[in-house]
């Protein structure tokens, strides 16, 4: 099915009408439906209903009927007001990218988007991605709503369209529009966990080692800390003193790890990020210090959640260039 | 592509409808039928309430084969309107059974439109369309149920939110469907198609008991139209004689026929020569003279023989036969509208013949029964000098003179009815005095009998047109004088003129017909409101039906010429005119529904400022603020800013105060600022 040409040639139709699409309408963080964006066709059953009101117009012809010919008119008169009512259904409501977590690439992403209903009650939206997920909303105030995003490619989160469609009231008429919101989030390099953590490496300088060994030595303890891993908690001295200590570990400069992506034996450069985004994640969980150090920028070793996020998004905008920018369906 | 499931109250109207649209079809459905309809639909509805189980796949199935069969059993195989009717009916009534999802619940609000559709066809009332547009409204509340959000939490989108959805959007239709309703254009009918059952037998029925006109009078069908070139008649010659009722029993008239006579006149009559002609002149019967009119008839379906020509016809035309009781005959019924051109020729009236069995038959009665109007009779006939044409006369005077009446609903008169309608109730519509008159003539022996036809029709001068419908049928009286032929006497104009001078719809259009006539007690007997009412409702039906219902080809043709004022309006103007017209309606729509934010008083106050002052070379930038931009203004221009300042501390005062609300008085103190400035 996926293969025969009628769906092949459907698809590229498709895609021409989603470029064309896009060159109307730029992507924002914020945007109005409005008539440029607003595309409405008749739907199965309102083609139906069009042969319906043909047969009752034959109808009348033949019997000379004034109500059947009543009957028609009105029936006609009701696909053309459901063509507005439908449009007028989804035009002026604004949405806006509230929020999206940071994800790696590849996964599906919770975003948050908000409905405003403009001072119009809104019924039966579908709204969502339609290869991930959708939801049918009715709102007549402004509303949140939570959808899941496929992420494209590292980068900016620029996920695919959205897909914003109503049928209501009548159904004959499908008014939809695709709207490319932009989120002002990351997109992290996908992990790839092929290559172990380089063991004893120098790097360019030299003068620091690496050492991969993993081990460190205890140093003391200190009080707990919301953010501290609970594999590092004194659980022993909290049973019998009830009070929560997290053990710290010497971290000696010799110890540290420089990750850079000479280290990675082969690949191109979107794999050997790849790389890095899982030794960095391997670390991190591990409370081992590391730090990156990519042509011209570098991050000093060190652990912890703040640590992490730099690391990631130093990976996930490395030579972005304009290209890749917008994720894989976007 | 699962189409989602049906929300509680898109069943509900669902269910509603399925009981409204049947109710006006329902007589036409086999009485089978409606059992199964009745199960069905308390079985959707138990399942409605929670408390019966949808039917199994293998119930279904039997239900449908029962239906079936019921169907083919008490129709048969005969394609008809009924048989397409029941088929709906009964679909929707089973398809609800297995209404599961939304698109099963819009194959049966499509069913019930076409059911709505059926129902037009059997009845074209005002009250009948007043109610289809309510079961429209049903309809369409339903699929707007269907699409509405299935929470039914929130109390807006319940019922309440269908029936509000529902009535905006009649409201919104009604006006586009009026204008489309008067400028699309008319088409002649495409193909024939089977009419109602009932309907081919309203119109003149060739055997005639008294009422049976008087019912006829409330049928506004078009029987036919005749399109004259030349003279047309004035309004008391349009006598279209149809029928000849020359057999009497005592209780009804009827037509002669071929087969009949033979057997009642054996050996008189030798064969069909005698009886009917297909030659234009038939040697011996009578002679032609050239007609005064020209016409054409174009006969609406009636599943007659027998053609309406205006005044006797003289002659035979292709595929039809003349009788010698001067009325023409098709060759089959008429099924299809049928256009025939009666022959441009009458009948020299002297050179009539009269064989003696058609002699005998037209002074026929039985041999008793009605002895007092077989007395007056005499008595009258003495009173005219034994003359039949004035005894004719004397007869009509008698009608004028004694208090009788006119009326569409006539007492019942069951035995003797000459007697009882003469001496007793006096109250007949225009068969009950045809048919006394021609009683009384033969009951003195002269050869009379019973026309009926119709008597008048409205004329449409732009096309030179007379419309005649069912309810102008009439019946009138003929007696023969040796030397003069059959002589024409309606005896109605003895009782009412203005039936023959204005037509059956003026009459009742001035209540001439019910009121006025009738004697104080029967009066009194519908007297008060809702008599009133009623007359009321009965002239609001015949507008209906004269101006909406009859809107079709020249209707729509001397409208648009009325309202254009030239004759020369072409369909395919009046076509490109119509999808002019519901283009704009379209698109004003559109562009009414595209609206912009609505701005506050004190919002618009500034924007005039604002163009103002870019007259004078200011122009406030993008994020700059109201103040920010007054000081600028200031800072180059003293005297402008200093007005400007003032008028930007009134503007921020009337925006900020208040939640929205603005106070009258610093609004009306900035506009004059603004003014002034």
């Amino acid at each position: 099915m996926k293969n025969s040409p009628l769906t092949a040639s459907r698809r590229r139709l498709n895609k021409q009408f989603q470029q064309w699409a896009d060159q109307r309408t730029p992507r924002a963080s914020r945007i109005q439906l409005n008539q440029r964006r607003i595309y409405i066709v008749p739907t199965g059953s309102g083609f139906f209903w069009l042969s319906m009101v043909l047969v009752i117009f034959l109808v009348a012809v033949n019997y000379r009927n004034s109500l059947a010919y009543g009957l028609c008119f009105f029936m006609l008169s009701l696909f053309l007001l459901a063509i507005i009512h439908t449009w007028r259904n989804l035009a002026g409501m604004t949405l806006v990218a509230k929020r999206a977590e940071a994800g790696f690439a590849g996964e599906r992403i919770p975003v948050s988007i908000e409905c405003l209903s403009e001072r119009r009650p809104r019924y039966s939206i579908a709204i969502g991605w339609p290869d991930t997920e959708s939801a049918v909303v009715s709102f007549d105030s402004d509303r949140e709503q939570g959808l899941l995003a496929q992420a494209g490619l590292r980068g900016w989160f620029r996920p695919g369209r959205l897909r914003i469609e109503s049928i209501y009231p009548l159904g004959l008429c499908r008014a939809w529009s695709w709207v490319r919101l932009d989120f002002h989030s990351l997109v992290y390099p996908a992990p790839d966990d092929r290559y172990p953590l380089p063991e004893n490496e120098t790097i360019d300088d030299g003068e620091r080692s690496l050492t991969t060994s993993g081990f460190e030595e205890f140093a003391g303890f200190r009080t707990y800390q919301q953010t501290d891993t609970p594999a590092h908690v004194f659980w022993k001295g909290y049973a019998r003193t009830g009070e929560l200590l997290t053990k710290q570990f010497d971290q000696p400069s010799g110890r540290e790890l420089w990750f850079s992506l000479d280290q990675v034996p082969e690949g191109d450069l979107e794999q050997k990020l790849s790389v890095l985004t899982a030794w960095c994640l391997q670390c991190d969980n591990q409370q081992y210090a590391y730090g990156l150090a990519l042509a011209g920028q570098q991050l000093a070793p060190s652990t912890g959640e703040l640590h992490l996020k730099q690391c990631l998004e130093m990976l996930a905008l490395y030579k972005l260039d304009q290209g890749m920018a917008g994720g894989v369906n976007g | 592509m699962d189409s989602p499931a049906v929300s509680r109250y898109a069943t509900l109207w669902l269910l509603v409808a399925q009981v409204m649209v049947a109710l006006p079809v329902l007589e036409v459905l086999p009485i089978a039928v409606l059992p199964l309809l009745v199960l069905t639909l308390m079985w959707r509805a138990l399942i409605w309430f929670g408390r019966g189980s949808w039917p199994s796949d293998l119930l279904r199935l039997l239900l449908v084969a029962l239906s079936l069969v019921i169907i083919i059993t008490s129709s048969g195989w005969q394609f008809s309107l009924e048989l397409a009717v029941t088929f709906l009916v009964t679909g929707y009534a089973l398809k609800m059974l297995e209404m599961k999802t939304r698109r099963d619940a819009l194959v049966i609000a499509y069913i019930g439109f076409f059911v709505v559709g059926a129902g037009v066809i059997y009845s074209q009332s005002l009250m009948q369309a007043l109610y289809q547009l309510l079961c429209l409204g049903v309809l369409v509340a339903a699929i707007h149920a269907m699409y509405s959000p299935a929470s039914s939490a929130s109390a807006s989108f319940s019922i309440k939110g269908s029936l509000r959805f529902t009535g905006l959007i009649l409201l919104q239709a009604l006006p586009l469907t009026l204008a489309l309703f008067i400028f699309v254009p008319r088409l002649g009918p495409l193909w024939a198609v089977p009419w109602p059952e009932g309907e081919a037998k309203t119109g003149l029925s060739d055997t005639m008991q008294p009422g049976d006109v008087a019912r006829l009078s409330q049928s506004y069908q078009l029987a036919f139209r005749a399109q004259f070139t030349g003279s047309v008649p004035s309004a008391r010659e349009r006598y279209w004689r149809t029928l000849v009722l020359d057999q009497y029993d005592g209780e009804q008239w009827w037509q002669s026929d071929l087969i009949r006579l033979l057997n009642q006149f054996p050996g008189e009559i030798d064969d069909e020569r005698d009886w009917q002609g297909r030659l234009p002149v038939i040697d011996g019967w009578w002679q032609v003279q050239p007609g005064q009119y020209n016409y054409e008839v174009l006969l609406e379906p009636n599943g007659r023989q027998w053609l309406p020509v205006l005044g006797m016809a003289a002659a035979a035309v292709p595929e039809t036969t003349v009788v010698r009781t001067l009325r023409l005959e098709a060759d089959k019924p008429v099924f299809e509208r049928r256009l025939y051109q009666p022959a441009q020729q009458s009948v020299v009236a002297q050179t009539m013949t009269m064989p003696s069995w058609l002699l005998g038959l037209n002074k026929s009665l039985p041999d008793n029964g009605n002895a007092q109007s077989r007395m007056l009779a005499q008595q009258l006939f003495a009173e005219s000098g034994w003359d039949p044409v004035t005894m004719g006369r004397r007869v009509m005077d008698y009608f004028n003179q004694e208090p009788f009446y006119y009326t569409l609903s006539p007492p019942l008169m069951e035995q003797n009815e000459v007697d009882q309608f003469l001496f007793v109730h006096r109250r007949g519509f225009c068969e009950h005095y045809a048919s006394s008159f021609v009683f009384m003539m033969r009951s003195v022996g002269i050869p009379a009998r019973i026309v009926t036809g119709y008597l008048g029709g409205e004329y449409l001068p732009e096309e030179k047109v007379i419309r005649v419908l069912q309810r102008d049928a009439h019946a009138w009286a003929e007696i023969w004088v040796e030397g003069q032929g059959w002589i024409r006497f309606d005896p109605t104009a003895a009782v009412a003129p203005e039936r023959i001078e204005l037509g059956i719809d003026d009459m009742i259009e001035q209540g001439g017909l019910l009121q006025g006539q009738i004697p104080l007690a029967y009066r009194l007997g519908q007297a008060g409101f809702f008599k009133s009412v009623r007359q009321g409702w009965e002239r609001l039906e015949y507008r209906w039906q004269k101006s909406v219902v009859q809107y079709q080809q020249e209707k729509q043709q001397s409208f648009m010429k009325e309202l254009f004022g030239t004759s020369s309006f072409y369909w395919q103007q009046i076509g490109v005119l119509g999808a002019l017209l519901a283009l704009f309606l379209l698109l004003f729509g559109v562009f009414a529904l595209f609206q912009r934010p609505a701005l506050n008083p004190h919002q618009k106050l500034w924007l005039r400022l604002e163009r103002k002052l870019v007259a004078r070379g200011f122009e406030r930038q993008a994020g700059e603020g109201p103040k920010d931009f007054a000081l600028r203004v200031n800072a180059e221009n003293d005297a402008l800013g200093a007005q400007l300042l003032s008028i930007v501390d009134l503007y921020i005062q009337s925006a900020y105060s208040g939640r929205g609300k603005v106070e009258k008085p610093l609004l009306d103190q900035l506009s004059k600022m603004i003014k002034q400035l």
